[in-house]
């Protein structure tokens, strides 16, 4: 940060040898090595292996073992007929795709109001700010028991105000019926997921030069036509980065929808993560979580893959 | 501020008009209230579900605004009926970890990859959103399987690892974006002085990097603290269980005592507000990190 300081420091700190820097430079090559490998081992090293190890598991016959036993099991293509035969696996995928939609496209549309009001001139601007961004600091589990109880069926404020309202009478079960249940995860979701947006998006209003706006004046835009020619197209980028991030980060959520339904009821809300787990943990067919896990793996891999194919500009990358 | 030079010229009459007819009403301030407090919404139930008697929670007719007395006996029953320090004591030691080990070891990575040339960007930017994207669940099962093995399995270092595992692919790139915004001309110039590399990173460019550090802290800590998935999977035993994990076992529990749960959520906010109060002028920098080309 402050130049001053740092020349200061660099003079009283460091002393002067001329055989000790020699030394330095012909080990040089082990550095940048050495200081990769910890971050390599276990960041992808780990992960590495874990996808080995799942596309071992996913060939084998016996469903759960040790992994000396499951290794030991003759190979078999079983798994993978089970998971492609099993109308479950489409319908969990289907679910996925609806979970994921839903929670990237709504909180992005509250997000980018949320970063377009303040991104105005606004009293108490930094506080609004941080209290819109309150959510994100809720961990998922706890954001679920507190919808959970807003949702309560009998003593839940939501069904509340629906009967004040005069909208409804009925004592919704949000979480516990199968027609609303999806509905219901989605909820704390979107609500967690908020912040996230907002962020992204006012960075990317921020970060739109000011004169850009004046240059459409002078050409008589208006309010609208400002927000369509220049605010859009400058925060494309932002845009496509934050919906991509937030979708990713949506399909694999695991954490509202276990602690609320797990699943079900009657798999309603049972999206490809948590179907991966309940198979595993739930039904204990080890091999049979570790194809579906490898089938979806493989989707995920497609869907990158055009991303960044279709991400000509360079926008993804940037962020990485 | 935004009337445009026409406007000022051709229709003065009718904008001093529309001025004098709503005098001083910020609208993007009003809306942005309104949907503040709807946003916060959750929190402020949560917090007087956990402090109102019972029988002002269990209601029909709940008020919106509490009139009766507070108390804190959710939080003393949630202490008698629930091992919740040993929870929270768990959580906390799985956050530290995995917070120290992963602040190490993306430290070392980022500046590595911000000072030497690493060849396949692009391969690793699609290994990242890969790595982004793969739900955990998918993680679990190996890494319970390998856990199993080595007999690590119900141990908190377990847990560590695989937080550290899945957080730091990330930290380090918001730390790479950091180093790269520290000119290369320090580095240099502790060399020419004679400082090793190792002198260079630990003196010159560690204190320097302090913020973009405690940006990665918070995330990791985040990851660590909230993880619900490597903990239920990991840890077998009750008593290992962290704060998550005890949560997730009150609503499974065949009564729910909501206030008693919404005092748990209470106390799992806490830690939280504290790291969000370090993070939050990092926050923006820390998720838009390296800048947009495009």
């Amino acid at each position: 940060m402050s130049q001053p300081s740092t020349t200061n420091r660099e003079e009283g700190v460091v002393t002067a040898s001329p055989s000790r820097g020699r030394q330095a430079r012909r080990w040089d090559w082990l550095l940048p090595v050495g200081f990769m490998t910890p971050a390599v081992l276990i960041g992808i090293g780990i992960v590495f292996f874990c996808m080995i190890l799942l596309i071992a598991l996913s060939l084998r016959e016996q469903k759960l073992g040790t992994l000396e036993a499951l290794l030991n099991s003759p190979m078999s293509l079983e798994n993978y007929v089970e998971i492609i035969t099993d109308p479950a696996t489409w319908r969990s995928l289907w679910i996925s795709v609806i979970y994921t939609v839903g929670t990237t496209i709504v909180p992005f549309g509250i997000g980018l109001a949320f970063a377009l009001l303040l991104n105005e001139q606004m009293p108490g601007r930094r506080v609004l700010r941080t209290l819109a961004l309150v959510p994100w600091a809720i961990p998922g589990v706890t954001a679920t028991i507190a919808f959970m109880w807003i949702m309560q069926p009998t003593y839940g404020v939501a069904n509340y105000l629906l009967r004040v309202l005069g909208i409804s009478d009925a004592d919704v079960d949000w979480f516990g019926n199968v027609n609303t249940a999806l509905i219901a995860v989605m909820i704390p979701t979107i609500w967690k997921g908020v912040p996230f947006f907002l962020l992204m998006l006012l960075a990317g209003l921020q970060s739109i030069n000011g004169e850009l706006y004046e240059a459409a004046e002078v050409d008589g835009a208006g309010r609208w036509a400002k927000f369509r020619y220049v605010t859009i197209p400058s925060l494309a980028p932002f845009i496509f980065v934050s919906l991509v991030f937030g979708a990713m980060h949506s399909f694999r959520e695991f954490d509202f929808i276990y602690a609320s339904t797990g699943g079900g009821p009657q798999g309603a809300t049972e999206t490809i993560a948590v179907r991966i787990f309940n198979l595993a943990f739930d039904r204990f067919d080890f091999t049979g979580a570790a194809a579906l896990g490898v089938f979806t793996f493989v989707l995920v891999s497609i869907v990158i893959v055009l991303l960044v194919r279709r991400d000509r500009k360079g926008a993804l990358e940037g962020f990485l | 501020m935004t009337t445009t030079l026409t406007e000022t010229l051709v229709v003065p009459a009718t904008k001093k008009a529309r001025r004098a007819r709503r005098p001083r009403v910020n609208l993007p301030f009003a809306i942005m209230i309104v949907m503040t407090v709807i946003m916060l919404f959750p929190v402020y139930w949560m917090l007087l579900t956990a402090l109102l008697p019972t029988q002002a929670v269990f209601s029909r007719s709940p008020s919106l605004i509490p009139t009766g007395e507070m108390s804190f006996d959710s939080f003393v029953g949630l202490l008698v009926k629930t091992p919740i320090f040993s929870w929270i004591f768990q959580s906390i030691i799985i956050t530290i970890g995995t917070s120290v080990l992963s602040a190490f070891i993306c430290l070392l990575a980022a500046y590595a990859l911000s000072r030497f040339v690493v060849p396949g960007r692009k391969l690793t930017a699609v290994g990242f959103l890969v790595g982004r994207v793969l739900p955990g669940t998918l993680l679990a099962l190996p890494l319970f399987i390998l856990f199993q093995t080595v007999g690590l399995l119900n141990t908190q270092l377990a847990v560590i690892l695989a937080n550290v595992a899945v957080v730091t692919p990330l930290t380090t790139l918001i730390l790479k974006g950091y180093f790269d915004g520290i000119p290369r001309d320090i580095d240099d110039a502790a060399m020419v002085d004679g400082c090793s590399r190792w002198g260079v990173l630990w003196r010159m460019i560690f204190p320097l990097s302090v913020p973009g550090l405690v940006a990665c802290v918070g995330l990791s800590a985040t990851a660590a603290w909230t993880d619900l998935l490597f903990s239920r999977t990991l840890l077998l035993s009750r008593d290992n269980w962290t704060l998550p994990m005890g949560i997730t076992s009150i609503i499974g529990a065949h009564e729910v005592d909501w206030n008693e749960l919404m005092a748990a959520g209470l106390i799992s906010i806490i830690p939280m507000l504290i790291i969000y109060w370090f993070l939050q002028p990092h926050l923006v920098s820390g998720m838009t990190a390296g800048g947009v080309k495009g």
